[in-house]
């Protein structure tokens, strides 16, 4: 494979090279779609593209690395250019907090690298401050690249391996990786891609193509309809011969029409119905709001009750409210209810 | 003299330094023996105090003032109370409201015994106004204005008030006594009775009588007789002749006393004739005129002639008007026609008079309840339902939350980790 160079800046203390690396690298799609899940959410709610950063996890065996899951960093005065200039700082906190919630729960994952999205010009003092940040959690991390615009056969996806070069060169070193699957992923993976894949004629997706497919049919009915509508005008007008046949044909298709707002006959049956029904439906509602109310009484009136049962007179039934050794209490007392004053 | 003046020095301290509730303490007695004992100098005193910075110290001077055995001169002190009404802070009044509550009290009384009722209803107006924190909150100045309102019959300001439920008591410091609960809805009642509200009458009424209770008052037992004369009018009959939730020995005492006179209406209602109705109301004629009830009773004989027509659409079709006449004991079919023609005007009854053969034809009820407006009015009641539901649970949340109830409930089990099963 061809070496490629870094970003244009002269001085640069990175390079990438392609060759021998020290580890094998097998990927999820997991990580995959959730990089671009991020990249994408990010995207679309703040209005420019940002570039994101992440963690990536997998298990580490002897020199084999499989990469299974992701999650994001949270980032301290995270700037929103790219100029060369920016200091992008990583929350440790947060991210030792959640290594280790995550560790609770997949012992076996570990913190293997981290992820960022962005174009072959890519960042590289950020690259290497953020090596610097979290080389203290894993002595070799990996750095996983999704590019978002470049157009190629492949998948968008670069790996690479860190190499600190006489202490402070640090040089990023790409990997070749394969892709692995469980059975979960590769439901998902092919549930995106049955409806989302564009193929090579047109710039829509399958969901697309099926709404445009409805609207093509209503709009086709609508100009039929015109058509219908034109010829009966004319045949009133006396501009066209009358074809008894064709008016009968127009004539039952608009019996077979909904009759809500047509203002025949049909209309006034329609209107009782439809009010009845209508006032039905909001007389059940004024029921449940009272039943509800009723409810609410009932239990404000219990603990009313609960307070104040030291004034039931000796001679109501049962004399107390009878708390029965498990606690329980019962809800009516004597002849005696407070009564409300609204 | 001297102490007078230190008193003075502090309370005016006290006031440009906003330590109200400090403020409050002070003017609270025993201090404020103070400036009752030293009435002839409150004038010089009152004069000291600009407004509204000094609202409270001017209160509890005109509180002395009230309090003292005679009020030399009783208009100049009405004046003095409406601008201080009009111009004081509300928020060093709420310190102190019974003092303000005190007052009007005074003021009620003295205008009561002198007729002159109407001069003193914008001045409680004005200080129910001032001193509510919400408009659903009741004050014991309320039972004072419907007082002076019927006194003079000026209903306006106290429909202002009555109009609005209320749901919450305003405890003035511990002086908000239960008669002026009482009070303010039998008044309150009243006034509505004498707008033809008998619905609205009949509620304050019960609420009157449903007050809990643990022993019977006068204004409960005065009450409930109007409450029975005005259920009858309002022609609604219950089955019961008091709501099932009144406490006992309100319900004792109004068996005792008003049975004979006034319970008997209630089955003279439903199985009497005419005849028996007037005779029976010849009889307790001094009772009721006693009471002051007679107008209320003339009412009643109305209504129960409307009570008795409408018991005749349940047993006929069609009757002729004389066959009415005398079945419902009315003197002539004139008559008997024009109560038909008041009934079908209001809405009572569904019916049509034929001159021809005077025959009159009963019809059922024409309301289908599907028109638009049925669906405005349904609409409507939900949301005044969800409103009120909304109340209460803020009113359960604070039973639930108040430290009776959770001590109550702890003592209740033995077993502290059970989980209790409250509904």
């Amino acid at each position: 494979m061809a070496a490629t160079t870094a970003s244009a800046a002269a001085a640069t203390t990175t390079t990438t090279t392609t060759g021998k690396s020290s580890v094998t690298l097998s990927l999820h799609p997991l990580v995959i779609m959730n990089v671009a899940e991020h990249h994408t959410r990010v995207r679309v709610q703040t209005a420019h593209a940002t570039p994101v950063y992440g963690a990536l996890l997998g298990k580490i065996k002897g020199r084999h690395v499989e990469l299974c899951n992701t999650f994001e960093f949270k980032l301290t005065n995270a700037s929103t250019t790219t100029t060369t200039n920016s200091t992008v700082t990583i929350d440790m906190d947060f991210l030792t907090k959640k290594l280790e919630l995550i560790r609770q729960v997949h012992p076996d994952l570990d913190f293997t690298g981290w992820y960022t999205v962005e174009s072959k010009d890519w960042n590289s003092p950020v690259m290497s401050s953020f090596y610097s940040q979290l080389s203290s959690l894993n002595e070799s991390p990996l750095l996983l690249r999704l590019d978002p615009v470049g157009v190629s056969n492949e998948l968008p996806i670069h790996v690479y391996e860190t190499i600190v070069d006489l202490g402070t060169k640090i040089d990023f070193i790409e990997i070749s990786y394969t892709l692995i699957t469980e059975e979960a992923e590769r439901i998902g993976i092919d549930h995106v891609a049955r409806y989302s894949v564009t193929d090579g004629t047109s710039d829509t997706s399958i969901v697309s193509d099926q709404i445009a497919i409805q609207y093509n049919a209503i709009r086709l009915l609508y100009q039929r309809m015109l058509v219908l509508l034109e010829y009966v005008r004319a045949v009133k007008q006396g501009q066209l011969e009358r074809n008894d046949d064709l008016l009968r044909e127009i004539g039952s298709l608009c019996q077979r029409l909904p009759i809500i707002n047509t203002d025949d006959n049909n209309n006034q049956m329609f209107r009782e119905d439809f009010d009845i029904q209508q006032s039905d439906v909001a007389l059940l509602a004024l029921l449940a709001c009272c039943t509800q109310e009723i409810s609410t009484l009932n239990d404000y009136l219990n603990k009313f009750q609960v307070i104040h049962d030291k004034q039931q007179h000796s001679s109501g039934p049962g004399g107390s409210f009878g708390y029965s050794s498990g606690g329980r209490r019962m809800a009516r007392g004597g002849a005696y209810f407070p009564a409300s004053f609204v | 003299m001297a102490t007078l003046d230190q008193f003075v020095v502090n309370i005016r301290q006290l006031t440009t330094d906003g330590k109200f509730s400090d403020l409050a303490q002070a003017l609270s007695s025993p201090n404020v023996d103070h400036l009752t004992k030293n009435i002839q100098h409150i004038d010089s005193i009152i004069a000291t105090f600009p407004l509204p910075e000094y609202s409270m110290c001017m209160l509890a001077c005109l509180h002395a003032v009230v309090k003292a055995p005679n009020i030399p001169d009783f208009d100049l002190f009405l004046t003095q109370v409406d601008t201080f009404i009009q111009t004081s802070s509300a928020e060093q009044i709420y310190y102190l409201p019974q003092y303000l509550c005190e007052i009007c009290h005074v003021i009620t009384e003295r205008l009561r015994k002198e007729n002159r009722a109407r001069v003193g209803i914008p001045i409680l107006y004005r200080a129910i106004e001032l001193l509510r924190r919400e408009p659903g909150q009741l004050l014991s100045i309320h039972s004072d204005l419907y007082q002076l309102c019927l006194l003079c019959q000026w209903f306006e300001p106290a429909l202002t008030y009555l109009e609005t439920d209320i749901i919450d008591i305003n405890r003035e410091n511990g002086k908000f006594d239960v008669k002026h609960l009482l009070l303010s809805y039998y008044y309150g009642g009243m006034i509505y009775a004498c707008i033809k509200q008998f619905d609205r009458a009949a509620n304050f009424f019960e609420n009157v009588i449903t007050a809990p209770a643990t022993a019977t008052s006068a204004i409960a037992v005065e009450a409930y007789k109007k409450y029975v004369l005005v259920k009858l009018i309002s022609g609604t009959i219950p089955t019961n002749h008091l709501p099932t939730y009144t406490s006992r020995n309100v319900q004792q005492t109004i068996k005792s006393l008003c049975s004979t006179q006034y319970t008997e209406l209630f089955n003279l209602f439903n199985n009497g004739t005419l005849t028996q109705f007037d005779e029976f109301v010849n009889r307790h004629r001094d009772q009721y005129a006693r009471d002051r009830n007679l107008g209320l009773i003339k009412q009643t004989r109305n209504a129960f002639i409307c009570n008795s027509i409408q018991q005749l659409t349940k047993t006929f079709l069609t009757v002729s008007l004389k066959d009415l006449a005398n079945r419902v004991q009315l003197q002539s079919t004139n008559e008997a026609e024009k109560y038909l023609i008041d009934m079908i005007e209001n809405g009572q009854i569904f019916a049509s008079i034929n001159k021809k053969d005077g025959m009159v034809i009963f019809h059922g009820s024409p309301e289908r309840f599907d028109a638009n407006n049925m669906l405005a009015k349904l609409q409507d009641e939900t949301e005044k339902r969800m409103q009120a539901e909304k109340q209460l649970k803020e009113l359960e949340r604070q039973i639930s939350l108040s430290k009776a109830y959770i001590q109550r409930t702890q003592q209740s089990s033995p077993y502290h980790d059970r989980p209790k099963i409250l509904n």
